[in-house]
């Protein structure tokens, strides 16, 4: 019985294709084009998004090839051997933290906008609570399951992306594409770093060190990890594209939530999908939900891999009230911004320099 | 103990469930379909006052397809005023049995009072792009007249004045009108500052509304500072390309004609790009068909001649559009600031702050427009009925 299960808990190395995209795509691509138009000058976002992706590949690239090496070990297991024990679990409970910490954020942003585009009456509070449960219910499940949801998921978004794009092409205007290269160099690196934390998911590549080890054969691992944020940055593109070649590069800097004014503008003859935003808001709803499931679940595994003894319901019964209480933190939406923020530079500097530490330290000493 | 307490809890998790804190009967909803603003009587120099006419629908008048409506009218206007729209939108909503809801707002009126008053329309459009329930693409006119009494307008055979509105607004079939302005365009070129052109809405008579015209914003202004009549709305129609279809009335050696305009390309250039000389070059290629001809000379075979009239009519309409655009308004109504903008950045950027203001390098400027004029066919039959004897 014991041995069956154990044989259940693994993954394919598609799944991880599926997996990277999932857990990005989430709040912040629907703000997305407004820090990139921000600090750039017409479609000049597009370059620094090339540029981002690429150092984020290279990152995941990096994560992915040095986890590989030790299949069907955690995180934990491994960094003691190339770091000692106590700094292992310390960073591993960083990860922890960052999980948690991403996990209330998209909460409370999902209950935020839910809020203010669908329910006026419901309180922030109770949507995020409503929200929370679900969550709870898959994460306290199986471990294989929730990247079984992943991939049920994943095609009804880039669908919806999809669509999206495609009933977007009527309401551009060509006009809006210019001026090109003009933007300075400070506009290009600030533009860079924010499409980094972009594509990197507020740092959530990092993760790819955890779940690694949950693939039973890796071998086309690096590869696949590959493709999953080559999907995350065409997605980029043709998001941030759209939305651009819309309302122009002033008018994106300007409008909160670019990408939900943008499937606002879709109007479609015919009754029922002439409001496509009801449609894009459901399916967003489900991107946000496989994100936060990820996040929560990592959290879970850093405190299994610690607390050996523990039961897995009981660390995830045990972290909900805290997520709830966190997620009720901010007072408003600029304090919820701004948390957003840092939690992007903490996350962003806490994958890159454990990967590159593990990664050079493995090089180095040479551990199997 | 513990059974007893699993049922109760799960009882308790159906107030979550049920999702209903939110709901609201449709047939509790009022919906607006069109809002107009005005200038309030009480309106003082600094103190302005709005009124606000919210028209709502009245679904059992509406009827379907087969039942008909009653003899009642599809709709309810509102009208309040105050000093905030927000402010006169809580004071109607006291006087509507129903929750108004402006999520189907299709058309937003503005009569020209208020429009002209600097920095008053933007503050007014605060409310319709920040306020979740508005979409951005609700069309945006300027009215000669109140704009309310716009929304008195009912025509024949449609049932809601704002929806014949905004049917007028998006026709396209004549050249004398502005593309529709959606309130998301407005908003952008606000955004932008650059000065733009709006659809100018005029009462011919109780059952009809015409579109016709623009009134021109001037982004230095923030307001709107006059207007163009229909045929120079062509002329500049003809220079920025925005036209699907029009009329022209030209003259031939002996006789007057008339040609229905199929397609019109434009396509600008800065060709001197001194500041204190600026000169753009305007290249338009117009294609038509003759509609109507009252010459004795066989059209089929002179077909360049009707071109040629078209090119001299339509050069003469253009410069008197740019005449006017240059000497009265002096405004950029060209779409000049988006091309200096999109292609020419840098010096937008030096003189984006006086272009159509103070040193006014718009007025300044030179603009040569080429008229090229191709006549596809001349219709289904050669002679009028009054051919020349032999020719």
């Amino acid at each position: 019985m014991n041995k069956l299960k154990q044989s259940n808990e693994t993954i394919q190395d598609l799944d991880i294709m599926i997996a990277i995209p999932s857990v990005v795509i989430a709040i912040g691509f629907l703000y997305m084009p407004r820090v990139l138009a921000e600090p750039t000058i017409g479609l000049d976002a597009i370059y620094t998004i090339l540029l981002g992706g690429v150092i984020t590949i290279l990152l995941t690239w990096l994560g992915v090839s040095l986890a590989i090496h030790f299949p069907g070990q955690s995180f934990v297991t491994y960094a003691s051997k190339l770091v000692s024990k106590p700094i292992a679990v310390a960073l591993a409970l960083l990860f922890a933290l960052h999980g948690i910490l991403i996990t209330c954020f998209e909460v409370r942003a999902i209950a935020e906008i839910s809020h203010l585009y669908l329910f006026n009456r419901t309180p922030i509070e109770v949507i995020g609570l409503a929200f929370l449960l679900v969550v709870i219910y898959a994460v306290a499940g199986s471990r294989v399951a929730i990247f079984r949801l992943n991939a049920l998921f994943f095609p009804v978004i880039l669908v919806a992306i999809f669509i999206l794009a495609v009933f977007s092409l009527g309401f551009t205007d060509a006009t809006n594409a210019y001026p090109f290269f003009q933007t300075d160099l400070n506009g290009y690196s600030f533009a860079t770093l924010r499409s980094i934390s972009t594509i990197g998911g507020f740092g959530v590549f990092g993760y790819v060190l955890f779940y690694v080890s949950l693939i039973r054969s890796p071998k086309k691992t690096p590869k696949m990890a590959m493709y999953g944020v080559i999907l995350v940055i065409l997605l980029h593109l043709i998001i941030f594209t759209m939305t651009l070649l819309v309302f122009g590069n002033i008018t994106t800097s300007n409008l909160m939530f670019p990408v939900i004014e943008l499937a606002r503008a879709i109007e479609l003859p015919g009754g029922f999908f002439n409001r496509f935003d009801s449609l894009f808001f459901v399916v967003w709803t489900m991107a946000i939900f496989n994100t936060t499931v990820m996040t929560y679940d990592l959290a879970v595994i850093v405190f299994q891999s610690v607390f050996k003894n523990a039961k897995k319901e009981k660390l995830v019964f045990l972290l909900a009230p805290i997520i709830f209480f966190i997620s009720g933190l901010p007072k408003n939406t600029y304090e919820l911004d701004y948390s957003g923020r840092m939690l992007s530079y903490f996350g962003i500097t806490l994958a890159t320099g454990v990967t590159l530490l593990l990664f050079v330290l493995h090089k180095v000493r040479g551990v199997k | 103990m513990r059974k007893y307490l699993e049922i109760l809890s799960s009882l308790f998790v159906i107030v979550f469930l049920s999702g209903c804190w939110d709901s609201e009967e449709i047939e509790n909803r009022a919906f607006i379909r069109g809002s107009s603003i005005d200038l309030a009587e009480q309106t003082t120099k600094d103190n302005p006052q709005l009124t606000l006419t919210q028209q709502l629908i009245v679904p059992a008048a509406i009827g379907t397809a087969t039942t008909g409506g009653g003899e009642q009218p599809a709709f309810r206007n509102l009208a309040l005023s105050g000093e905030s729209l927000m402010h006169i939108n809580n004071e109607i909503s006291k006087r509507a049995n129903r929750t108004l809801y402006a999520h189907h707002l299709e058309v937003l009126l503005f009569s020209e009072d208020v429009v002209k008053q600097p920095d008053l329309f933007e503050k007014l459009l605060d409310l319709f792009t920040r306020e979740q329930q508005n979409r951005r693409s609700v069309l945006v006119a300027v009215t000669k007249e109140k704009a309310s009494s716009l929304l008195d307008i009912e025509p024949e055979h449609i049932k809601v004045p704002s929806q014949y509105i905004s049917e007028l607004l998006d026709n396209k079939k004549s050249a004398e009108v502005s593309p529709p302005l959606r309130l998301g365009d407005l908003h952008e070129k606000l955004f932008a500052n650059v000065s733009f052109v709006i659809p100018y809405l005029a009462i011919v008579d109780d059952k009809s509304i015409e579109n016709s015209g623009v009134a021109v914003f001037n982004t230095n202004e923030r307001a709107v500072i006059g207007t163009l009549d229909g045929p120079l709305t062509m002329g500049r129609n003809f220079m920025t390309g925005d036209m699907e279809a029009g009329n022209m009335r030209i003259s031939i050696q002996d006789a007057k004609a008339n040609i229905m305009i199929a397609n019109v390309q434009s396509s600008l250039k800065l060709t001197n790009k001194d500041k204190n000389n600026l000169t753009f070059e305007i290249d338009v290629n117009i294609s038509g068909v003759i509609s109507e001809t009252n010459s004795k000379i066989n059209p089929h075979t002179h077909l360049d001649l009707y071109a040629k009239g078209l090119e001299k009519e339509v050069k003469k309409l253009v410069d008197k559009t740019i005449t006017k655009a240059q000497t009265d308004l002096k405004t950029d109504i060209f779409k000049f600031n988006i091309y200096l903008y999109g292609h020419h950045y840098k010096l937008w950027e030096s003189l984006k702050d006086e272009w159509d203001t103070g040193a006014n390098y718009f007025a300044n400027s030179k603009i040569n427009v080429t008229v090229n004029a191709n006549i596809e066919m001349s219709g289904n039959t050669q002679f009028t009925t009054q051919k020349e004897k032999g020719s």
